[in-house]
């Protein structure tokens, strides 16, 4: 196609801080760089309260921009290892009224155990957070979609999520959840492997055609 | 280009490596050449057998066993799979029945040999008895009635229900061409009727138009592209001159105004088509490829795309076909930015290339103005995409857009209404995909627009008509019920949409314009103050996920002000014309007071300023006019970075640009 008009440049955003790459492995005290020992791996495997990775609590907290996470069982627990609305919970600590971030979207599958009310809790803390700060000049917003499993993008075994420009991907659980041995890596550059644009893709196909 | 597909002759480049497990035509002609008054009667009694009795494989063996005996064959190579093979294609030549059919198969289930061989063996034993060829054509067509009507089952009871459930999400299926379009996803191919492939093999090397004839026959997309392999459409062995002789024998699937009459082939055949388009990126598997190389990637691209859009300008009803499949192509393109689009390795590039090309090849071709009334709601304005991209290329004459335009103008009421869903309906995937400012599909949408007498006056009122979505925006959807954050923001999308259509229309009028003392430059003027004032006005209402973008377009706005104002002396360079005059306001100054109030905007506007080539004096006094210190600017960024670094994050070397600029 030819060209319609001159080409002209706008400066791009400016890149924030990396963190470096590092592997974090699920343990009781929120995450570790080593494999846990067999006896830390049974006393988690047994624990009715898996803890989630802390730093990926922070880093979310933290986010400037951006949060988006990708597991068909963000919202759905193992059996034994609490409720829902236990978890929900526990994601709505990551994000604290305090959240820079605007544009939080979890995609994920549709649960039966996962109850209105509960999913009511993440559009009132959206509120809360957009009340939080006066003049804050972009609302948050809190949106979920359960069309993963679905034909639109069926296709999908790994979780993942794109803090601001940061990319995790997760063994198990997204958050660290997961109470058998399981890891999560983060430091990758989210654009540099396509993630943005291959969640904007699965998270579309579930919108309006 | 010769006529072949790319993969086609990339093929035959390699080396064929001959495996003797597969028999040939030849290797059973051989056989039954050795027996030149026929085979013996023992033979014949079992292919009795197989039609008249029941009786596994291991009988069959058993009683052929007898015959390699009586014919001393124990010497000859494979002799007892080959006769085996042999008398379950002369079975299906005595009683070309599904009774016989289902025999056979019972037998090709249990042996490699009888499921690989049992089509060579048929066209070999048609070979030698000709009179034949007939009742495996009959044959063939019994069988196929039964596959489309599901009476004829596969010996798998997992194929079989996968070719029900296949067909039960069809008849779901809401848009149904969207789905052969997306290459019939989650369906595992030919694969669920591999055990036919023999008898359709056959079929339609005895009698391809025949085959063509039946094929077209069934609505059901799975069947008919399981089958189209075998005719060198699809996996293994592309063939173009097979797909050609298919394209010009399908019949009609789109009525003359684009409806689709539900025949899978023709779309079939187009999503072949492009796939093997594709293909050519896939035949230079190299991590970097040489100049040359994507010269040839680019090449093949090209003629490949020319050979498949002439084929289908050959068809009678070649526009109807165009005016469905070209808003895929259109698609595809637009959900790619310019630059992948310039790629030769991309799929976009591939899309782009047939756009092309079928505009090249349209002639008299007489398109329809609007996409049908089955059209899926992305059609509408990506047809409208391809459309003004064959009139910007000069293929037909410029499409009218006052119904475009009318789709904008909402009143209170509509947003929830049918006018309102069907704007939204139609303007999703856009608002969704051009993530570019003003971006291909906005200059695409503008170009009509742009065309016409009063471009800068017609968006203008497209903006202000567009008053409902903008109360929208501010005031939210007072009829949503539970998300009414959704209303506003898709609101804003719209509105998003809509100004980078206005900043194509500017940009396409600039480029025509050749003095500012011309009437069009005025209206451009016009138009520029009106996009300044609808960004400002967004910026302010629209507090959704578009608030960045609103910010971000004061950037474009105040480069092209500065482009088009500034008269380059170099004639070589392309930027010689002017639009605005020196005391058009806003002027620079203006946009850079406005901006004063926030560091980070401004050192954005500055940042983006410096890239496009400014006439450095002037610039630095439109910073002094507008009392700007650059020294101050970067130390307040340098501040603001030092005490939240992700909050406020710096590019080092753009900065140190901006420093050195200051300098």
């Amino acid at each position: 196609m030819k060209k319609f008009g001159l080409d002209i440049a706008i400066s791009p955003k400016a890149e924030r801080p990396f963190p470096a790459r590092e592997i974090l492995w699920g343990s009781q005290e929120g995450g570790q760089n080593s494999f846990p020992t067999s006896t830390a791996a049974w006393e988690r495997k047994y624990s009715n309260d898996p803890v989630p990775l802390q730093k990926f609590g922070k880093a979310v907290a933290d986010a400037q921009e951006r949060v988006w996470i990708v597991d068909e069982y963000l919202l759905m627990p193992d059996e034994g290892k609490g409720s829902p609305t236990d978890r929900v919970d526990k994601i709505l600590t990551w994000l604290p009224l305090w959240l820079a971030a605007s544009d939080i979207r979890l995609l994920t599958k549709r649960h039966k155990e996962v109850g209105d009310d509960d999913l009511k809790k993440f559009q009132q803390q959206a509120r809360a957070i957009s009340n939080h700060v006066a003049r804050r000049e972009m609302e948050c917003r809190i949106e979920i979609r359960m069309h993963l499993t679905q034909a639109c993008c069926n296709y999908i075994h790994d979780r993942f999520a794109i803090v601001d420009d940061e990319l995790w991907h997760f063994g198990g659980t997204a958050g660290g959840f997961h109470a058998t041995v399981s890891a999560a890596s983060r430091g990758w550059r989210a654009a540099d492997h396509g993630a943005i644009d291959f969640f904007e893709e699965i998270w579309n196909a579930g919108g309006r055609k | 280009m010769n006529e072949q597909w790319p993969s086609e002759r990339h093929a035959v480049q390699r080396q064929m490596i001959a495996d003797t497990s597969f028999k040939t035509k030849q290797d059973f002609l051989t056989l039954l050449n050795a027996f030149p008054s026929g085979l013996p009667r023992a033979f014949d009694d079992v292919v009795s057998w197989i039609v008249e009795q029941d009786g596994d494989l291991a009988e069959l063996e058993l009683r052929m066993t007898s015959v390699v005996d009586a014919t001393d064959l124990r010497a000859y190579a494979d002799s007892l799979p080959l006769l085996m093979t042999c008398a379950c294609a002369a079975a299906l030549a005595k009683a070309p029945s599904l009774h016989t059919w289902g025999r056979v198969s019972t037998f090709k289930y249990n042996s490699w040999q009888l499921a690989h061989w049992l089509g060579e063996a048929m066209t070999a034993y048609v070979n030698v008895n000709s009179p034949v060829c007939h009742n495996y054509v009959a044959l063939a067509r019994e069988a196929f009635a039964g596959l489309d009507n599901f009476s004829l089952q596969s010996k798998s009871d997992r194929i079989n229900e996968e070719r029900s459930a296949a067909w039960t999400s069809w008849n779901e299926c809401q848009d149904k061409l969207d789905e052969i379009w997306w290459g019939l996803r989650g369906w595992h191919g030919f694969m669920n009727y591999e055990d036919v492939l023999p008898l359709f093999q056959v079929f339609y090397e005895l009698s391809p138009d025949e085959f063509i004839r039946t094929l077209s026959g069934s609505s059901n997309p799975y069947l008919v592209s399981a089958l189209l392999v075998v005719a060198g459409i699809g996996a293994f062995s592309p063939r173009f001159s097979e797909w050609k002789r298919t394209l010009a024998a399908a019949p009609v699937a789109f009525e003359d105004d684009g409806k689709w009459n539900g025949s899978v082939l023709m779309p079939l055949l187009l999503v072949e088509a492009r796939n093997q388009l594709l293909q050519v990126r896939q035949n230079f598997r190299t991590p970097a490829p040489t100049p040359d190389e994507l010269h040839g990637i680019s090449q093949q691209v090209a003629d490949t795309a020319e050979v498949i859009a002439a084929a289908l300008a050959a068809r009678q009803d070649a526009s109807a076909i165009f005016s469905r499949w070209t808003p895929w192509l259109m698609r595809q393109v637009l959900s790619h930015t310019s630059k992948d689009t310039a790629d030769v390795k991309s799929s976009a590039f591939a899309d782009d290339a047939l756009i092309d090309a079928i505009g090249r090849n349209l002639g008299n071709c007489a398109l329809p103005q609007t996409s049908p009334a089955d059209a899926a709601s992305w059609e509408s304005w990506c047809y409208r995409c391809a459309r003004s991209s064959f009139a910007y290329n000069e293929h037909i004459s410029v499409p009218a857009w006052e119904d475009f335009g009318n789709e904008w103008r909402l009143a209170p009421d509509d947003w929830a209404g049918r006018n309102g869903g069907l704007l939204r309906d139609h303007a999703n995937l856009l608002t969704t995909l051009n993530k570019e400012t003003p971006g291909v599909a906005a200059n695409l949408l503008a170009y009509p627009i742009a065309q016409s007498s009063s471009p800068g006056g017609a968006w203008i009122g497209l903006w202000n008509d567009a008053i409902t979505l903008r109360e929208i925006v501010e005031f939210g959807d007072s009829d949503a019920t539970s998300d009414e954050y959704s209303s506003r923001s898709e609101a804003g999308r719209l509105l998003l949409l809509l100004f980078r259509i206005g900043l194509a229309i500017f940009d396409q009028g600039a480029s025509q314009c050749s003095s500012n003392s011309s009437p069009e430059a005025e209206s451009l003027v016009d138009l520029y103050k009106a996009l300044i004032s609808a960004a400002h006005e967004m910026r302010e209402i629209d507090s959704t996920l578009n608030h960045d973008e609103w910010l971000s377009v004061v950037q474009h706005l105040a480069v092209r002000r500065m482009i088009w104002e500034q008269i380059s002396g170099d004639e070589s360079k392309s930027v010689n014309f002017i639009i605005f005059k020196p005391d058009d306001t806003p002027t620079v100054v203006d946009l850079l007071v406005e901006a004063k109030g926030n560091v980070i905007e401004l050192v954005a506007i500055l940042q983006s300023l410096l890239l496009n080539g400014p006439d450095v004096s002037r610039l630095k006094a439109d910073l002094n006019s507008a009392s700007i210190s650059l020294a101050d600017i970067v130390r307040s960024i340098r501040r603001l970075n030092q005490f939240h670094s992700r909050r406020y994050p710096i590019d080092q070397a753009q900065l140190q640009t901006l420093d050195d600029f200051g300098r």
